[in-house]
């Protein structure tokens, strides 16, 4: 099947501004996105940059924005695209070329969560037991590859580069709900500022972009109400 | 830090209010019965302090939401911090001052039913300012 | 290109475009308010209102005020642990009850004693 990728390029070291550049690719019906431009680069043009890694959706590299919205090349079967297929970089964080973004402020904002586990108590024994049920609680956010695609997707992070934004909160979210976890209220302290949980508006722009169907917009609703219920009986 | 979680609550018990008030204030002025919002009519229903209640209750929920969601536009938007103090004065000054308002419009409905007007009271037609009634402070100031 | 418009995208703008309006409504409103003190003012202010363009800028009102209410409604029920996949849902639900309640207010808004 032939596509045209239309690519927004930009070469820090010649181009002023962004240009369009349009391939044309054969693809068969069981490859994705993700091998059309790795075949652009192999054939075509070697200088056209993008992050890829494992090729299959674990890794989180190849985020970028397809046809108008954030999600994987390589989750993305060319058969379910038009003709046409359009990619840009991932909204809202800086280019660095072609395809590649800066994710530096991405991880600045998961960083300043406190993303690991807080638990100064002896270990039980070899190592620190979940029962089914506990764990049942962190199976959806636990699954986060950290792409960026639902914080790119949102509409208050475009505006708000300060707000936390989806990915950061789901791994707040993840840590609050972890039964081993003892750093919860420092955690939901950190969540709970003007740019915090409180900017989230429920547009859900994250969930549909998320390629681990991850319920974000649920993970922040809860911490909107944790945060609440800590300041309702008086932060201790 | 605890603050943003309890403005987050407030804007929402805010909007419950202000959702079954408006309801109940459309209603009220336009769907009640025919010609709902004439000042006669308006008045026998202020008379009654359920009413006045109400609309105080109303008055600063409709208030508070407001400049929440004013205030949390600004916070997206606006990135320098003096331009951003700036709008949070200006939103305080702007809210206490339509606070004020209200309160006096309601407390001039007070007034008014406290020293009822002149005899005729009912035959100044619409749009008439033929004739005075001796009534709230506002008719004081404005004339 | 830009983003895709999602519902809840579309609903997002909705409600801060809607909401933008209703607060700056709140001045005019107070100030004709303000002459409620004086029965003669207060009617020649409501005789202003009562024209066709006023009275469709009040039916507009009333639309505006629905579609912040009832996706307000939404945004709630959603808040507090109603479950994602009802998002859509929520949002056509209030938006057709918005418009159903306006449809049935035309005729007294435009045309009733009021």
């Amino acid at each position: 099947m032939d596509k045209t990728f239309r690519i927004k390029r930009f070469a820090p070291e010649k181009d002023n501004a962004s240009r369009w550049e349009d391939f044309s690719v054969e693809l068969g019906p069981h490859e994705r996105l993700l091998d059309g431009l790795v075949r652009i680069k192999e054939f075509t043009d070697g200088s056209l940059t993008f992050r890829r890694s494992c090729a299959h959706g674990m890794c989180g590299s190849c985020a970028m924005k397809i046809n108008g919205r954030s999600r994987l090349a390589c989750q993305t079967l060319a058969d379910d695209m038009p003709e046409l297929v359009i990619f840009e970089p991932l909204p809202a964080f800086p280019v660095i070329k072609d395809l590649v973004v800066d994710m530096e402020p991405f991880f600045e904002k998961i960083r300043s969560v406190m993303p690991y586990l807080v638990n100064d108590e002896p270990l039980p024994g070899r190592e620190r037991p979940q029962s089914p049920e506990e764990m049942e609680k962190i199976l959806d956010s636990i699954r986060c590859i950290l792409c960026a695609c639902c914080t790119s997707s949102c509409p208050v992070y475009w505006g708000d580069k300060q707000y936390l934004g989806p990915a950061a909160l789901v791994k707040a979210a993840r840590f609050v709900l972890d039964s081993r976890d003892r750093g919860g209220k420092a955690r939901l302290d950190l969540v709970s500022g003007a740019h915090g949980a409180a900017r989230c508006h429920s547009i859900y722009n994250c969930v549909e972009a998320c390629p681990r169907d991850i319920d974000v917009t649920r993970h922040i609703a809860i911490l909107k109400r944790q945060t609440l219920k800590r300041g309702l009986r008086g932060a201790r | 830090m605890k603050k943003a979680a309890f403005g987050w609550l407030l804007s929402r018990a805010s909007a419950v209010v202000l959702v079954a008030g408006l309801a109940v204030h459309f209603s009220a002025n336009h769907f009640g019965r025919p010609n709902a919002s004439e000042h006669g009519i308006v008045m026998m229903r202020l008379a009654h302090p359920g009413w006045m209640a109400f609309y105080a209750v109303f008055l600063l929920a409709i208030i508070y939401h407001a400049a929440y969601g004013l205030w949390g536009i600004a916070l997206e938007y606006l990135k320098k911090g003096r331009v951003l103090s700036a709008v949070k004065s200006a939103l305080v000054i702007l809210s206490a001052l339509l606070v004020i308002a209200g309160l006096w419009i309601l407390s001039d409905t007070q007034m008014l039913l406290a020293n009822p007007p002149a005899p005729c009271y009912k035959c100044h037609s619409a749009g008439s300012t033929a004739g005075t009634i001796p009534s709230g402070r506002a008719l004081r100031i404005f004339q | 290109m830009r983003y895709r418009l999602t519902t809840g995208f579309f609903a997002f703008i909705l409600n801060r475009l809607s909401g933008v309006i209703l607060a700056v409504f709140l001045i005019p409103h107070f100030f004709s308010l303000y002459f409620i003190g004086d029965a003669a003012r207060y009617e020649a202010i409501r005789g202003f209102y009562d024209t066709p363009v006023m009275r469709f800028s009040e039916l507009a009102l009333l639309g505006i005020v629905l579609a912040h209410g009832l996706n307000g409604i939404r945004l709630i029920l959603l808040e507090a642990g109603a479950p994602t996949r009802l998002q859509k849902v929520f949002f056509w639900t209030a938006l057709s009850a918005g418009a159903l309640i306006l449809l049935i207010s035309i005729p007294h808004m435009m045309w009733g004693a009021r």
